[in-house]
């Protein structure tokens, strides 16, 4: 971050430096700047109060945490949650849970964001294009309960709109709701309904960016619109997507709490188990913080490593990579 | 202008002096009014800081409504409500909990979080302060029996009866069919497959069931399937033989034969097929529409009623006890919706620990029990004769019953000398209730102590509660059930067994 800051300032002043000492030159560039630096404190403050200092927390996973002994006095033993997670039997539902719904996520939602933004990108109409962008991010600003609600309505088998269509065309019902194979796709089905629309405003800021006499210069080289679809727009959004990816990978043990809550029934708890609703059922029923700390851990380090991993493997391919 | 200053500032603090002097004797006038105030009357002088944690019901009353104002003029406190909506309140006070922010006074369940708090000394021990409190030591042990930790008692138990649950059914559709109250499983059966598809509404459709179950239909003290096993002859939760060993109800034959019932009716469609995902509130809709024929409640049917008849006006209800082949049996619930605690971190002397207790004594003085249960008189009941006449139930329910719920009181059984006047439906529901007490079975797992239950209890439960409703879907089999059993018993539930029966013969000694 510093260096971001002292850079463009910087140039000039770095053939002066041979010579002196670096912690010089800091404080020299320190005063100059003086205004700059000011204005990062907060953000810096920001960052230490509320993100660094709260990571203290973690240790938590290493104590017996008592809530009247606090941080300081409860007793540490060592690495006792994690052998216990790892070493439950349910540990590997949930994490073929968690993965399995994790991956479906990758690779029915992920696409969809940009297709969509592709086809509103072909849009001519410029009124109508910002018709539909409204009305695509409007479900973002519905809460899970209520999305959830409007498809328990729908779906459900005593009166739901679509079960009683399907008993007319068929006279089956299909418990929606209930029946475990029909868990993932609903929850799927719910997250496309719900961000898909949300999830294309920044693809769209970057299709904003191309330059539009690329277009022109590709019709004139008689690409149709597939072909400059192919060789311009995609090539464009690029970096864009791998980003996107790669932020997407830190967060891909994170299920979606609230959603996932709200959708488990007794009969669909075998594949609807996750470690976000796991963490809950332990930490929050049961008061289990020390172990549900460890349960933290282990996702996020995994999230950590998939980032690690993908950032890598970006840069192996010439891309940026998000640092 | 100096002069004018001083002058100005002179008059005000007269004024003041005056003023305070005019209200500490309205105080004590006050004071000399009630018996229980007079004996302390220096400490009742200024109203004591009391914050509360309780869960919300209906909609959060607005701060000092007429409710709040009278309970703490006669208390002589400032009240601090804090109302936590009842979906997610362990939940909310394991967080307080861990946080160490807590209220004066607190309502908390009898759940194995608060009762390993309790253990570890966050709550005042005030069991041996209740002799010093007429009203708190007057009610029966047995309450307070139900709530103790380690043989010492933690709180006040908001009492709630213990043989709460009845067999609530549409009258006037068992009278035009001839049929009677069920006895025996066969019985249930042969009445709710015949409810059901009699169409006795008379509109043409099969749109009736026998009854409805919710999602909670197997949990806690109110589980339909435990009601109806005891009813059966099976045990409340656990059962224990003379050795002490310890069987939990899942595994008796009565209860399996509940299951088998549930599993025939789903099949046949008789009951809602989507009763594990529906709520209890979204049911009560249905019965007060007039599609149900029957129910298992813990509630009063007049209140049933009184929303039924809006839409179906010949609509009449009756009461019956749980009754099975061997007469009347029901499980005994813990007589308790939640205690009220003190916590240690904001409550720091015995002296104001002694300050919470006579608040919560004050709440069972007669005046207290007649605004608690009544409200106050000419707004929400007026006095007739020996009775009361409730004026306006609406009001009540939004303005008295938040209180109701979440202090402690025992309606008409402690310093009511002018019950409610109610409906013969009311009485006989009341009375019917008054009267399991002597038919109860009791939960002999209810108060002791097990360290894996405290680890692992919820996840042991679910464990069982989801394999009864898959069995009862269909989902697995008799063989797929036992299985669902023995992974009960390895993950915790052989060891649970030993915990309590090692703390039951203990106890025992």
């Amino acid at each position: 971050m510093k260096q971001e800051m002292y850079a463009p300032a910087g140039t000039p002043v770095a053939n002066a430096r041979a010579g002196k000492s670096k912690i010089g030159y800091l404080i020299k560039d320190i005063v100059r700047d003086k205004w700059l630096y000011l204005m990062l404190l907060p953000g810096i403050f920001y960052f230490i109060i509320f993100k660094y200092i709260p990571m203290y927390g973690v240790t938590m996973a290493f104590q017996d945490y008592k809530p009247y002994l606090g941080f300081f006095e409860s007793p540490w033993v060592g690495f006792k949650h994690f052998e216990r997670f790892f070493s439950e039997p349910q540990f590997g539902m949930l994490f073929r849970n968690t993965v399995i719904l994790a991956m479906y996520n990758l690779l029915f939602f992920f696409p969809l964001p940009i297709v969509l933004s592709l086809m509103m990108n072909e849009l001519r109409h410029a009124k109508f294009k910002n018709f539909v962008q409204t009305l695509v991010y409007i479900p973002h600003f519905v809460s899970w309960v209520v999305v959830v609600g409007i498809f328990y309505i729908l779906f459900t088998t005593e009166n739901g709109i679509l079960n009683e269509i399907l008993y007319q065309i068929t006279g089956q019902k299909i418990a929606f709701l209930l029946e475990a194979e029909w868990f993932r796709t609903m929850i799927i089905s719910q997250s496309i309904w719900k961000e898909v629309g949300w999830g294309t405003v920044i693809f769209l800021a970057a299709l904003a960016g191309v330059d539009l006499q690329q277009y022109e210069a590709a019709r004139i080289d008689g690409a149709g619109r597939w072909r400059q679809l192919w060789h311009i727009t995609l090539p464009a959004i690029r970096s864009t997507i791998i980003i996107l990816f790669i932020l997407r990978l830190g967060n891909f043990m994170d299920s979606g709490f609230e959603h996932i809550y709200l959708m488990l029934t007794p009969t669909n708890r075998e594949v609807g188990d996750v470690f976000d609703t796991y963490v809950y059922t332990i930490g929050m029923t049961q008061a289990q913080y020390s172990y549900s700390a460890a349960v933290g851990i282990f996702k996020s380090v995994i999230g950590l490593i998939l980032v690690l991993g993908a950032n890598w493997l970006a840069k192996k391919f010439g891309e940026e990579g998000i640092y | 202008m100096r002069k004018k200053l001083a002058l100005l500032m002179g008059s005000v603090l007269l004024a003041t002096t005056v003023l305070s002097a005019c209200s500490s004797g309205n105080n004590q006038n006050a004071a000399t009014n009630s018996p229980e105030a007079s004996q302390t009357p220096q400490a009742e002088a200024k109203p004591f800081d009391l914050s509360i944690v309780v869960n919300q019901v209906g909609e959060i009353p607005p701060k000092g409504n007429p409710i709040e104002q009278a309970l703490a003029k006669y208390t002589n406190t400032n009240l601090e409500f804090q109302w936590i909506p009842t979906a997610a309140y362990d939940e909310k006070i394991n967080v307080m909990i861990a946080s160490g922010e807590l209220p004066k006074l607190m309502k908390v369940g009898y759940i194995p979080t608060t009762i390993s708090a309790m253990k570890e000394g966050l709550f005042w021990e005030i069991g041996p302060y209740l002799k010093d409190y007429e009203n708190l030591s007057a009610q029966p042990q047995s309450y307070f029996d139900n709530i103790q930790v380690e043989g010492k008692i933690y709180g006040i138990p908001l009492f709630r009866d213990m043989g709460r649950a009845v067999v609530q059914y549409r009258k006037d559709w068992f009278d035009a069919a001839g049929l009677a109250v069920p006895k025996t499983l066969d019985d249930w059966y042969n009445v709710l497959k015949a409810v059901a598809e009699g169409d006795p509404d008379k509109n043409g459709e099969k749109d009736t069931y026998g009854l409805l179950l919710d999602k909670n239909y197997n949990q806690n003290a109110a589980s339909t399937l435990t009601r109806l096993s005891v009813s059966q002859g099976g045990p409340n939760k656990w059962g224990v033989d003379d050795q002490g060993n310890f069987t939990p109800e899942f595994m008796t034959d009565e209860f399996f034969a509940t299951m088998k019932l549930f599993k025939r009716l789903y099949d046949e469609k008789l009951i809602n097929q989507d009763f594990s995902v529906v709520d209890s509130a979204t049911n009560d809709k249905a019965y007060e529409s007039g599609h149900v024929a029957l129910r298992i409640s813990g509630g009063n049917a007049q209140t049933m009623l009184t929303n039924l008849i809006k839409v179906v006006p010949t609509a009449s209800l009756d009461v019956a006890p749980m009754e099975g082949p061997a007469g009347i049996r029901l499980p005994g619930e813990s007589g308790n919706a939640g205690m009220l605690v003190v916590p240690k971190s904001s409550v720091k002397t015995e002296e104001e620990l002694r300050q919470v207790l006579t608040f919560l004594n004050k709440l069972l003085d007669k005046e207290m029990v007649y605004l608690l249960n009544k409200g106050i008189e000419g707004t929400h009941y007026k006095v007739e004769g020996d009775f009361t006449i409730p004026l306006d139930k609406d009001k009540d329910f939004k303005e008295v019953k938040p209180y109701r719920d979440t202090l402690i009181q025992r309606g008409d059984n402690y310093n009511m000398d002018k019950p409610m006047k109610e409906s013969d439906l009311f009485l006989k529901n009341k009375k019917m209730v008054r009267e399991n007490e002597n038919y109860v079975v009791k939960n002999p797992a209810l108060v002791l102590d097990s360290a894996i239950f405290t680890e692992r209890g919820k996840e042991l439960e679910q464990m069982i509660t989801d394999a009864e409703t898959k069995f009862i879907m269909g989902k697995i089999d008799e063989a797929g059930w036992q299985a669902e059993i023995e992974k009960w018993k390895k993950a915790g539930g052989d060891q649970l067994m030993e915990e309590y029966k090692a703390a039951y013969l203990k106890d025992k000694q």
